[in-house]
Order: structure tokens, then sequence, then C-alpha cells
């Protein structure tokens, strides 16, 4: 057990080094796009929390990615508040968004809550659209001031607030609470029966998973300067759970991973087919059949059969 | 409101609570014979619309007999997909963990929507109007095929309710649904019957696309508002209720007419929250049996 | 093995790794190489023009070049492509050769990303593009604040963009929505007053639909301040069914419809009012985007009601300025034809001249300083310029960057036997300067 704890920190932080010395070698546009990864890797780990580690899969964490940075610009471009009081807005935005869904949501079996996960985030999506006097509307929110000058700069704040959050994941699940989480998803009856609250522990697992996602939609908003009502639509949300899958659910690495990779399969796809969207599809379903675990669970596999 | 208004948003609203009903009979009967939440039903919805689109506007002309011809072709080419689809992809899940299935059918979403896109390119496809058939009820013209539609739909969820309580193959999968394990040691074939269910299911879906197509105009992601709605209607009506989803699609058919009329800006938001007062106080839906799974 | 030489075995595995190594060395190097688009004939370079440099130009777009939006960006490429070839085979800008790259605007998730690549990474020196004008407004702050080159905008419309506040960097070449919906209202005022009550809208629901109406019936209501203005209908965008709204219409009363409904919107919206007998009720309909091609094929001229006068407008119509009077059209028809075999659309008329316009304002720039110019003096050279296009002059406004030609409005006719689609005909056009607003000035809330 102890060799697996310390294995996945130890690569962890290995990836984290490797990561700030990265940028070196690439250009302004190739760290824009770093930067994306690593917002997109942050989320699926959050993303995770609620899947991998608690068992349940949510069609709908765009509302939460989009509550982060919707807050955020709201308070630093509509209503000209500063940093920290538009940081608290999207916090207390995110609360309110997670909160109310995850109580709606929760009390109802896997397959309601993805159904009801995927129409609240609809739901958000909707509103976004129609208070166009607060959220702009279609046309979205531009000018988001950025906290750090240049790209460059923006890339280590993220990397900074990335590596704590992720390492705080890797702690979190190894933690009473997380643990508790992972036997809720194996066994919600006999973690009654120890005892645990389910729901509650099922609500707190939505609520950790929601801000993680949140903060990088709050770290997302000032890296383009602008944003529009898509982050918030169900095909964004679809995004993150592949990318989790992608990069392994059983790990918080893995999730990583998969988030900071995906946008290079993104633009690789893309570059050269429009249907993308089809080879995604397939990624994913070969994905479910034949390494359910994702890229990181596969690895592992084989290094343990190779063992 | 005067009279001729009224009967004509009151079709306009059947319409559309037919195609509903069409897509969430579907989707609810998938899930109640066989647990799966079709996550991929908006993509069979489009499938079906653009194949009546193809067998009418492409190929054969509208006319009374394409349209018949079209319908079939809707449900039987979905359907066949669908039973594909079990077959082929989804059997082999079914020991493994729900939540594989469940991005499955989320795949298939992506799939499906990309091979409409190859196939007939990423224009919308619109039906031409169809020609002159239209009833004047106090000065305002209903085109006769809002009300053959609605018809279409009244039949079949009579068809359907008299197939799953009336007929002896209908019990037989409500037998296999119910209990698949003591169904098949009474010789009952499990696996062929979850094969045509969902078959059955999908070829729901393709219908609904049919019949909305020469109103509605076809494009690649057309699924994507269907399914969203088709959730909130069984949330309403209730899973694996066919009645359900009937009287759900109905009230969600009048609230997005009345709305559009009365306070457009809420229209959507307005099915949500009628959605979510269902879950705090009536979370089974109205005529939804208990929801088994993993609780 | 032995003593002597390398084995059989030995070769075979050194050949495998050799060809191996080849193998992922080539595919590395291919796949990780920025795309390039758009071959184009090129001429060898003009010798000696002092202060040229040698490598060619690189130009950037981004259209939708694919999904349902994609023949914006095919046709925008093709006329990128027309006009591209045509300077390259006159020998270049000053000898530079042009070269192109693209990225597809429908990667929604990627759209800045994808700007800043063609300039950071592929060395674009001028972009041009975008459909969307939520695009546009996303763009601003990383092309005024970080790339500092310049965006000629050739599509998306909104006021927003260029009259909100002074921009540096980019510029406008297409018509935006302003001076067509304000000669909207001013061809009601000419041909309808006495005529018309009651005014009805019907359009998106987002910017586009709602600032269009607001300009309309803003300058209406100034021209003919008895009119009765109802409620605005905005639908979603990609709405199948337009019954209830028709429906509501009729109920109104209304005489005049207004439209911002565009693209299969506007096809499945006529069609269906057609169907149920709106126009027997509504006598004036006015869409601003009804002269795109694609709109008029996807109504056809069975569609075309007698009933009623329906007027249609856009930001280029193939037919204007008349092809006997204005050759320069008439060829670039022709060409666009033989190139694609469509009617050119407004998005490759604005795509084709701004090009131009990049040229020409090197071209006056280096006149000036003498040498290659640098970006700002390009900007300063394309501020108050002149370029001849498919659709007339346009002349690029220096206060707001917002280029201006003549604006029509025509009324719908079958086109049979002639065109495959029903036209607009009978145009009524006003000079810019009589329908432009004053610069910085807008009647959309910034």
């Amino acid at each position: 057990m102890r060799n697996i704890i310390d294995s996945e920190l130890a690569s962890i932080v290995t990836l984290l080094i490797f990561l700030a010395i990265l940028p070196t070698s690439l250009s302004t546009y190739g760290v824009r796009t770093l930067s994306v990864g690593l917002l997109y890797g942050l989320a699926a780990v959050g993303f995770n929390i609620l899947y991998g580690y608690t068992g349940l899969i949510s069609f709908g964490h765009a509302m939460f990615f989009s509550a982060g940075a919707y807050g955020l610009a709201i308070g630093l471009v509509k209503m000209g508040l500063d940093p920290v009081q538009s940081l608290l807005m999207a916090l207390g935005l995110t609360f309110i968004v997670a909160i109310i869904t995850g109580y709606l949501s929760l009390r109802h079996t896997e397959i309601y809550f993805a159904m009801l996960t995927l129409a609240f985030a609809q739901l958000m999506y909707s509103l976004i659209l129609k208070l166009r006097d607060v959220t702009g509307g279609d046309e979205g929110i531009y000018n988001i001031p950025r906290l750090l000058g240049s790209v460059e700069s923006y890339y280590y704040l993220i990397l900074s607030i990335v590596s704590i959050m992720v390492i705080l994941a890797w702690w979190l699940v190894r933690t009473p609470m997380g643990l508790s989480f992972q036997t809720v998803r194996d066994n919600p009856d006999r973690a009654r029966a120890l005892g645990i609250n389910v729901s509650r522990v099922r609500l707190l697992s939505y609520v950790i998973s929601a801000y993680y996602v949140s903060l990088s939609g709050i770290l997302y908003a000032p890296l383009h300067r602008a944003i529009t009502p898509e982050i918030a639509y169900w095909t964004f949300s679809a995004l993150i759970v592949m990318m989790t899958i992608l990069g392994g659910s059983r790990r918080v690495i893995g999730a990583f991973i998969g988030g900071l990779i995906f946008i290079y399969i993104n633009t690789f796809a893309t570059g050269f087919t429009e249907f993308w969207q089809l080879i995604m599809g397939v990624l994913l379903a070969a994905i479910v059949y034949l390494a359910p675990n994702g890229l990181v669970g596969f690895i592992e596999g084989v290094v343990r059969r190779v063992r | 409101m005067e009279h001729g208004y009224f009967i004509a948003q009151l079709f306009n609203a059947l319409y559309y609570a037919s195609i509903l009903f069409l897509i969430s009979s579907g989707l609810s009967l998938i899930y109640g014979i066989m647990r799966i939440l079709n996550l991929a039903h908006g993509a069979l919805y489009m499938l079906g619309a653009y194949v009546t689109y193809t067998v009418v506007v492409e190929w054969l002309g509208i006319n009374p007999f394409s349209m018949v011809l079209a319908f079939i072709s809707s449900i039987l080419v979905v359907g066949g997909v669908g039973m594909f689809i079990e077959r082929v992809l989804l059997k082999k899940l079914y020991n493994k963990p729900e939540d594989l299935q469940l991005l499955l059918t989320f795949a298939l979403i992506f799939i499906l929507d990309d091979i409409v896109k190859m196939i007939w390119g990423a224009q919308y496809k619109a039906f031409p109007v169809i020609p002159g058939f239209s009833i004047d009820v106090m000065g305002f013209k209903i085109p006769v095929y809002l009300i053959s539609a609605t018809a279409l739909g009244l039949l079949v969820g009579f068809v359907l309710h008299w197939f799953f309580t009336g007929t002896t193959y209908g019990r037989m999968i409500r037998a296999a649904a119910y209990n698949p394990e003591v169904a098949s040691t009474l010789g009952i074939n499990v696996d062929r019957i979850f094969t045509i269910s969902f078959g059955l299911g999908a070829a729901l879906a393709g219908l609904a696309g049919g019949v909305a197509v020469p109103l509605y105009t076809a494009s690649p992601g057309m699924g994507g508002d269907a399914i969203v709605y088709s959730f909130a209607v069984i949330v309403i009506g209730g899973m694996g209720s066919i009645l359900g989803a009937f009287v759900g699609s109905l009230i969600i058919g009048l609230i997005r007419v009345l709305m559009a009329l009365v306070f457009p800006v809420f229209e959507i938001a307005l099915v949500y929250m009628v959605m979510a007062a269902v879950l705090l106080f009536r979370p089974r839906g109205l005529f939804g049996r208990e929801v088994r799974g993993r609780k | 093995m032995s003593g002597n030489g390398v084995s059989r075995r030995e070769w075979l595995k050194y050949a495998i790794t050799g060809a191996a190594g080849l193998a992922a060395g080539y595919g590395l190097g291919y796949f990780t190489a920025p795309a390039e688009e758009g071959g184009v004939d090129v001429q060898e370079p003009i010798e000696g023009l002092p202060g040229i440099p040698d490598e060619p130009l690189k130009i950037g777009y981004m259209y939708f070049m694919t999904g349902a939006l994609g023949t914006y960006g095919t046709n925008a490429a093709a006329a990128i492509e027309l006009a591209v070839e045509e300077i390259n085979n006159a020998g270049g800008i000053l000898g530079r050769r042009i070269e192109l790259t693209s990225k597809d605007e429908a990667d929604r998730e990627r759209v800045l990303d994808n700007l800043a690549r063609m300039v950071e990474e592929e060395g674009a020196e001028f972009l041009v593009g975008l459909d969307s004008s939520g695009d546009a407004l996303k763009a601003i702050p990383l092309i005024e604040d970080e790339l500092q080159i310049p965006l000629i905008v050739t599509h998306a419309a909104t006021p927003k963009l260029t009259e909100c506040e002074r921009r540096r960097y980019i510029f406008r070449i297409s018509m935006y929505e302003e001076p067509i919906d304000v000669m909207a209202a001013m061809i009601v005022e000419e041909f309808y007053d006495g005529e018309v009550t009651r005014v009805a809208n019907i359009g998106p629901d987002y910017a586009y639909g709602y600032d269009s109406w607001a300009i309309f019936s803003g300058k209406l209501s100034e021209l003919m301040p008895d009119l009765e203005f109802l409620d605005p209908i905005y639908t979603p965008l990609f709405t199948t069914d337009y019954g209830t709204y028709i429906d509501q219409i009729r109920a109104s009363g209304a005489d005049l419809l207004f439209s911002s409904l565009w693209g299969g919107d506007a096809v499945t919206f006529f069609k269906q009012a057609v169907a149920k007998g709106l126009f027997d009720d509504v006598k004036v309909y006015m869409n601003a985007m009804l002269g795109a091609t694609d709109t008029l094929e996807g109504i056809g001229d069975e569609n075309v009601p007698d009933n009623v006068d329906v007027w249609g407008s856009g930001r280029y119509w193939f037919l204007y300025p008349p092809h006997d009077v204005y050759p320069f059209n008439a060829e670039f028809v022709n060409k666009f034809m033989e190139k694609t075999g469509n009617y050119p659309p407004y998005v490759a008329a604005t795509s084709y001249t701004a090009i131009y316009a990049i040229k020409q304002a090197i071209e006056l720039a280096y006149l000036r300083v003498g040498k290659w110019p640098d970006v700002d003096d390009v900007v300063e050279a394309l501020e108050g310029l002149t370029v001849p296009g498919p659709m007339g002059s346009v002349y690029i406004r220096p206060e707001d960057h917002q280029g201006m030609y003549d604006v029509f409005w025509g009324r719908l006719r079958r086109g049979a036997p002639q065109y495959p689609m029903p036209i607009l005909d009978d145009l009524i056009v006003y000079p810019a300067s009589k329908v432009f607003p004053e610069p910085l000035e807008t009647m959309v809330s910034c």
C-alpha cells in the first residue's frame, strides 16, 4: 500500500516539475495551449473525485466551470469589483449552484442523477444566455483583465495553483473522508451499515468536485480574457467526462494526465479531420471496452504484468 | 383569445407533444425493460428524421404514400440500428458496472452525430412546404399534417399500451424485464427480448424523427434538445411508464406553447422549475414505479 | 555473433531500427508541422525593390469551415484564394508573394488560441476573418493588447466591434447591421407612409436579433412616430417550428413584419409563414438577410408569394452594381462561379476586398516610408483608404476603421428562367453617407 501511495505522489511531483520546465522550449502559443491543458487537468481531477472516487457520473459539470468563470468575469467587468471580491462572488455562486443541484439530484439513483445533472446544466446554460444584461448573453463577457500581464507569467500562476490542488486531491482521497467516498462508491449498503451517512458523503464529494471545476473556470476567464456561453453547454461537460476516463479514473494522476493531454488530442484530431467527434466517440467507446481504467490504468496493468 | 387562435395553438402544442411522446416512450421503454438510460436516444431521433427526409424529399417526392413509406423506413432503419447497438455494443457490458453502459451510450451520441454528418453533410435539411393541405379553423390555417401527426401519436400510444398489456409477447417482455433470471428459466429468450426491446425503443425515436422532420428542420445535433426535454418528460411522468410519457409530454407541450406566448423569456426555465418541483415532492414522477437500481 | 562482420540477424535489426526511426521521425515531423493550407500558384518575386523581405507574406484567416455554417468559410476561402492567386501571379505585394494559413472557427473552444497560433507559431502578419460577432468581440483583447497585428473583419456585423471604442488594429470591410436597418426604416417611410400601422418583429434570440430590432424600431419610431410597435418576438437559433409565432403575429394584427432571421431559420420561417397564410394579413415583410444566395435557394421560386411586398437586403448582392455598368463586379462574379460553381455570397466579396485592402495599404505605406512597412505604418495607411471591391468602392473610415459602401434593399422576385433561385430586384440604393451613423455612434448599447 505504501508503495502505491509514494509512487503516485512521486509521479505527480515529477510531472509538475516537468511542467514547470517545459515552457522554456515552447512558443507563446505553446504556453497558451499548455495553460489550457493544466486547467482541463484540474477540472478532470475535480470531476474524478465525484466519479472515480465516489462512483457518481455527472454530465453537468460544465455548470460549475461556468459558475466560476462567469462569477469572476461578472465581478471584474460588469460590476467593477476588485479581484478578491470577484473571486468570492465566483466561489459563492458555485456554492449555490452545487448545493441546489446536488440536493435535488443526489436523492436519486445513479441513472436519474446522471440525467438530472445534464438537465440542470442545460438550465444553467439557458439562464446564462437569457440574462444578457448580466452575462452578456451570447456575446459573453470580454476584456476580462489578467492579473499578471504576460501569458508566461500567468502560466506559472496557474501551475502553482493547480499543483497545490492536485496534491491536495492526492491527499484528500487517502483521508478518512476520502476513504468514505470510496466505500460509498463500492457498496453503499455496507457504508450505511458502517454508520456512514451516504447522502451527506455524496453531497460533500459533489461540492468538493464542484469547487475544483469552478476554480478551473475562475483561472480560465483571465487566460483568454473573454468567455462565452459555450463553456456551459453540455458538450463541455462531455469533454470533462472524456478526459477523465481517457486518463484513468482510478488515480488522481490519471485524471490529471487525461485533462493535460486532451487538448493535444483535440488539436491533433481537428487538424486533420472535421469528424473529430467521431474520433472522440470511438476513443471513448474503445476505452470503455478495452481499458476502462484509462491510460494510467492501462499502463499500471502492463507494469504489473511485467513485474 | 379568439377561439380560432386558441385551437391553432392547441394543435401546435399537440404536435410537439406527440413527437416528444414518441421519443420519451422509447426512452422510458428501454429503461423500463433493460435498466439502461439511452443517452443516444436523441441521436436516434435525428437519424429517423434524416431517413424520412431522404425518402420523401430526395427520392420519392411529397405525397401521402411516400410519407407513410418514409415513416416505415425510419422505423425499420433506426430500429435496426438500435438492435445492432444492443447486440454488438451493449450486450458485452451487461455484467460490468452500470456507468460503462452510460458512457457507451454517451459515446454513441458523438459517433452518430458525425456519421450523420458524413452521410448527409452538415447542412440543415428542410422540407419544402407541404402543398396546400390546410384546414381553415375560424380564420386560422391548421396544416392537416399537424392533425394527422397528433393522431398518429395517439395511435402509437394505444398500440403500445395494448401490446404490453394485451398480447402474450408483450407480457413476456414485461416478465423478462421484471425478473430476467426467472424468465429465462421459464424458457423465455431474454437475450433476444432485450435486443428487440432496444430496437423497439429506437424505432419509436426514429418514428418521432420522421414525424418531426416535415415541419422541423433536420440537422446534426438536433438530438441534443430532444434528449433534454425527454428527460424532463420522464422525470415528470415517471420512468418506465408509457402513460407517464404521454401525460408528461402533454404537460411539457402545453407549457412550452403557453410560455412562448405569454412569457417567452422563461419558457425553458419553467419546464425546469416544474421538473424540480416534481423531483422535490414526488421523485418518482406522476406515474413512475419505484425506480430500481443501486441507491 | 561470429568474429567476422555483422550477422544477417543483426543487419536485420539495424535495418528495422533504422526504418522505424525514419518512420518515427517522419511521422513526428509530419504531425507536428504547422498546417499549411491554401495552395496557390506563384511566380518568382520581383527582384530589386529595396527593403523588402524575401520570405513570403503570411496571411491567416478564420471562418466556419465545417459544420452547418461551413459554407461561409468555404466561400470566403475560395474568394481569398482567388485574390491571392491574382496578386501572386502579378508579382505579389511589392514582390513578396502571399502565403495563406487558416483555422476553423467551428472549433469553438479554441477560437482565440487558434488566432494566436496563426500569428505566434505560423508567422501570420495579417489576419482576416470571423463570422461570429461573439468571436470578434472576444478577440479584441487578444488582438489589441497581445498580438497587435491588423485583423480585418469581413463578416461579423455587430456595431459594438467598431463603434463602441476606437480600436487600433481591428478593421472591418463588411457592412455592419446598423446602416442596413436604418435604411429599412427609411424605406418604410418612403413607400408605406399611411399604409401600415402596426409593426411586428421576429428575430433570432441573440444579440444580432436584439440589436437589429433596436436599430430598426429606433429609427422608424423617429421617422413615423404614429406607428404602433408590438413586442418583439425572438426565437431560438435553429428553431424548427415557427407555428406558434406565426399564429401570434397574425393574432396581433400586424401589417408590417421586420425580421432579422437569417440562413436556414429565414428559410424555415418564410416557408411556414407562406403555408400558414401569414401573408394574407401582413402586407410588408422586410428581412435584412434575404439577399443571401443560400437563403434564396432555400426559399425557391415556388414559395415567392404574390400577395405581399417582400423586401430583402444584404451586405453584398451579386447583381449590384449592375454588371454592364461596373465590370469589376461582373468579372468577380464570373471568376468566382468558375472557381466554385456558386454565385458569390457576401462573405466572398468582402474577403476578396480585404486581401486587396491589405495589398493597397502596404503599397501606400511603402511609398511613405521607403521600406517594407511595419504594423503601425500599415494601420495608418488603412485608415482613410479607398479600395475597389465587387460591391463598389469601399472607404475605410479612419475614425472607426469601418468600411463604407452603398446600401441596398430590393424586392423578392422569382428568378426563372435566368436564375435557379429567387432574386432581389428593383433595388433601391442609398449612398453610405445617407445611412451610416456618425463614427463611434450607435443605437445599440455598448
